[in-house]
C-alpha cells in the first residue's frame, strides 16, 4: 500500500489527527485521549511557573511513542510577544515547530491576521516551523505561505464552540490554492466534522474540546481517529457528485412483466 | 539588590548567577524551565554563567496543558 504521510517542515506525521491537550479532566485522561487517538503531534501551551505552588507537570504525562509536542503562543496579543513566546518554547521543549496563535479577543477567541503574518516573517527567519492558526481567510493562507509558513491552520469556528465547519466554502477554496498543508483547527465538534474536513481534502485536522469535554473522552479520541482515516480514505476514493434529480439505482421496468 | 521575577520584585544577592538564583528558588530545572532576562532568552547551558543585574526582569515560563 502507498504510504499516505504527512509532511509539515521537515517531519513526517502518519496519523492525520493533531490534539490539543487542554480541558481534560486529568492528566491521565489527557495521556490516555492521545495515546486512543493514535495522534503524533499534541499542543501544549506556556505560562508564567508559579513559584509558591508547582502545578502537575503535563510534559511527563505526554512522554508517549511517536508523539511529538507542538507548543502554541496563546496568551499573547502581538507580534513581538508572538517571537519571544515561540523563542522561550524553542528553549524550554527544544523543538522548533511552533503553532502560531494571537488572538486578544477573549470573546471569541479570533486570530489577529496582521500580527500573526508579521510574527510569521520574523520567526521563519529564525528558523521555526511554523503553523499559524488563523481565520479561513484565502488570501491570508497566500500570504502566510509566501513568508515561509509550513503550514496552515484554519479555523472551522471559533475555538471551544463545537460547531463545525462553519467557514466550509472558504476551506475549499483555501484547500484548492495551498501549497503547503491545510490543517484544520478549532471548532471540530463531532467525528463527522473531522471526517467532513478529511472528505474536503484537508491534509490534517486539530481537535481539542471536543475530545476533552466528551462523556468519554478516551473513546471519542478514537471515534475521531476512525472518522479522520475515514475522511481521508474517501478523499482518495474520490466521492460521487451530488445530483439534484433521482438517479435510481435499479433499472426502472415494470414488475414482473418486463425485462 | 531588587529583581524582578515574573513582574513580582523580589530581594536577592548580588553577584549571583542565574543557575544560583534558580537553585534557590527549589524550582524543578528539569521540567521544561525557560527563561527570558529583560525580553532575551537565556539558554540553559548559559545559566551558570550569567549574572544578574539589579533591576533584572526575569521570565519564567513552563509548558501547560492548552490547545
Amino acid at each position: 500500500m502507498k504510504t499516505d504521510s504527512l509532511t509539515i517542515g521537515d517531519r513526517e506525521f502518519t496519523s492525520r489527527l493533531f490534539l490539543g491537550t487542554g480541558k481534560f479532566g486529568s492528566n491521565q485522561l489527557m495521556h490516555d485521549a492521545v495515546v486512543a487517538a493514535n495522534s503524533e503531534l499534541v499542543t501544549v501551551a506556556l505560562r508564567r511557573v508559579h513559584l509558591q505552588e508547582q502545578k502537575d507537570d503535563v510534559i511527563a504525562h505526554l512522554d508517549i511513542p511517536n508523539v511529538k509536542l507542538l507548543p502554541n503562543t496563546s496568551g499573547v496579543r502581538t507580534a513581538k510577544e508572538a517571537v519571544l513566546s515561540a523563542q522561550l518554547a524553542r528553549e524550554s521543549l527544544q523543538t522548533n515547530l511552533l503553532k502560531l496563535e494571537i488572538h486578544p479577543d477573549p470573546r471569541y477567541l479570533l486570530p489577529d491576521p496582521i500580527e500573526t503574518l508579521k510574527a510569521t516573517e520574523i520567526l521563519a527567519k529564525e528558523d521555526f516551523i511554523i503553523l499559524p492558526y488563523i481565520n479561513a481567510d484565502p488570501v491570508l493562507c497566500k500570504r502566510l505561505e509566501d513568508v515561509g509558513a509550513a503550514a496552515v491552520m484554519p479555523l472551522g469556528a471559533p475555538i471551544g464552540t463545537n460547531q463545525g465547519l462553519q467557514t466550509k466554502a472558504m476551506l475549499e477554496i483555501i484547500i484548492e490554492q495551498s501549497n503547503v498543508p491545510v490543517v484544520v483547527d478549532a471548532g471540530i465538534g463531532a467525528p463527522s466534522h473531522a471526517a467532513e474536513a478529511m472528505e474536503m481534502g484537508a491534509d490534517a485536522v486539530l481537535v481539542n474540546t471536543a475530545i476533552a469535554i466528551a462523556g468519554d473522552p478516551v473513546a471519542m479520541s478514537e471515534a475521531f481517529k476512525l472518522a479522520t482515516i475515514s475522511g481521508r480514505m474517501a478523499f482518495h476514493a474520490r466521492i460521487g457528485a451530488k445530483n439534484k434529480q433521482a438517479q435510481a439505482s435499479s433499472p426502472l421496468t415494470a414488475f414482473l412483466t418486463q425485462a | 539588590m531588587n529583581i524582578y521575577v515574573n513582574d513580582a520584585p523580589t530581594q536577592t544577592e548580588s553577584n549571583q548567577s542565574l543557575a544560583a538564583f534558580l537553585a534557590n528558588m527549589e524550582l524543578d530545572l528539569t521540567k521544561s524551565l525557560a527563561v527570558a532576562i529583560n525580553d532575551n532568552v537565556i539558554s540553559k547551558s548559559d545559566w551558570s554563567n550569567h549574572q544578574l543585574q539589579a533591576e533584572d526582569r526575569l521570565l519564567l515560563i513552563a509548558p501547560v496543558s492548552g490547545g
